[in-house]
Parts: structure tokens; sequence; C-alpha cells
């Protein structure tokens, strides 16, 4: 059977200024909030009951707000979406600032001005 | 996304960490690095716009694919800015885009000495055409 991750609470943002994300202009953005700050549990497939981050919906526009002017190569792709997977130094003061996060995310061709962030999370992890 | 994809991925970047393209404050990099870095991307660029992997691009450019990997991740420590030209012009070879960003650069490091203001009315126009 096919089981289907329930991604918790999805936020949809229009940024509070445009960024180019791999020559693209980017106004808004999706972001799986409870993945960030839960992760899943490999075993259940269910979001962690522990959080590990506290990220707030405008500290994870700041981290793809630090991607405007980049370009970066695509992972995987998937139908009309890639998939990009990327190392980004926190910009959120006081919330593990300068340390180092893990971040995927996609891009799909059919909705060129959205970003879509599925998860982010430390890469000490 | 749904079912195994998610945890594949992250497996994959867990396992690719220290490969991955590394974003970072930008206004910290040197004169040379920014060129490395704009260099780089037109490599990026070349790979997603065909949506190919890197395993086939390294193909493409008869490249090793680590070689490639570490040009499309920006590790611009391990390249200087006479070997990402030397790879540009073999990439040139089979992007046109990237033959006639070659073809530009060629026309601005040609460019006789200036004066100050004549050089700047020139920056300065480019970088409105590019906005």
């Amino acid at each position: 059977m096919v089981k289907i991750i329930d991604p918790g609470r999805i936020e949809r943002i229009v940024l509070s200024r445009p960024i180019t994300f791999n020559e693209i202009l980017i106004l808004k953005a999706v972001i799986e909030i409870d993945h960030i700050n839960f992760g899943l549990d490999e075993r259940t497939r269910k979001l962690k009951r522990r959080k590990r981050t506290n990220f707030s919906v405008k500290d994870v526009e700041a981290f793809i707000l630090e991607l405007d002017g980049d370009a970066i190569v695509a992972s995987r792709y998937v139908g009309s979406q890639s998939v990009f997977t990327a190392r980004i130094d926190c910009p959120v003061k006081g919330k593990f600032f300068t340390r180092t996060f893990m971040m995927i995310l996609r891009h799909d061709h059919c909705i060129p001005d959205e970003i879509y962030i599925v998860t982010l999370y430390p890469s000490w992890e | 996304m749904i079912n195994d994809e998610i945890f594949e991925i992250i497996k994959k970047a867990n396992k690719e960490k220290k490969h991955l393209t590394h974003i970072t404050n930008k206004q910290e990099l040197s004169f040379e690095e920014r060129v490395k870095i704009s260099l780089c991307r037109h490599f990026v660029h070349y790979v997603n716009e065909r949506r190919i992997t890197v395993t086939e691009f390294a193909k493409e450019m008869n490249l090793p694919k680590s070689r490639v990997s570490e040009i499309v991740n920006y590790k611009i420590t391990k390249y200087t800015v006479d070997k990402l030209l030397t790879h540009l012009t073999r990439l040139a070879e089979l992007s046109p885009k990237t033959k006639a960003y070659l073809d530009l650069l060629r026309a601005t490091l040609e460019v006789p000495p200036m004066t100050v203001t004549n050089t700047k009315k020139l920056t300065r126009s480019m970088s409105q055409f590019y906005a």
C-alpha cells in the first residue's frame, strides 16, 4: 500500500522581496513548517513528537532570501519539478546563527514564481 | 512529496553533505572568488536547463564525475580561474549560450583603457541591460 507522508502545517507566503534563484524570479514560497521543526520519523513515517528547531515562517523566509542570486544544480527531477539540496548558513540571529543547515527545496516549472521548501534540518544531526 | 522519496533525498543529502553547494554570505567573498562562482554558474545553468544529471553532464564534458561535481557545487578552492575557463571553453562547444558569453568576456577583456567616466558609463549600461 502506498503510504503518503503527512507533512503537517504548510504555509504559503509572499516573499518580503523578490529573489532570483537559478535565474528565475521567485515571489512566493510554500513552507512545510512542521516538517522543518519536527522532522520525520523514518520508522513511523510521521512527524516526530519532539521539536528539533523552533523556526517561524519569518525565520524560514530569511533562509529563502539567502538564496537570492544563487544557482544550484538540481539533485533530481520529478515530472515538472526539480529538487535541490544545499547547505545553508543560518541567518537567524539567536537561533543557531551561522550554523549550517541542510535545505531541501523544489521548484515546479509550471509554477515558476514559487519555491517549495520541503525541509530544513541541522547538518550536524 | 510522497512515500519514500523524502527519506531517499534526505539520505542521499546526508551522504553527500560535504559535496553539496554551500550557501554563505556573499559579501565576504573576494573578487577572485566571485569570478570563479560566476564561471561555475554557467555549468549549473547548462545542467538545469537541460535537466540532466551530473553524471550525464560529466560524460558530455568528457571529465570525471567528481571533477564536474566540484564545479557545479562551487568547490572553488579546487579550481583556478584559468582552469575553469578551459572547461568553460569546452562547454561552449555544447552550449551556444556559453559560447556567446565567452565572446562577451573576450570583448570585455579587450576593451582598451578608458577614462574613469567612460568606464563607469559602460559598467552602468551593462548592469542596466542585465537588470
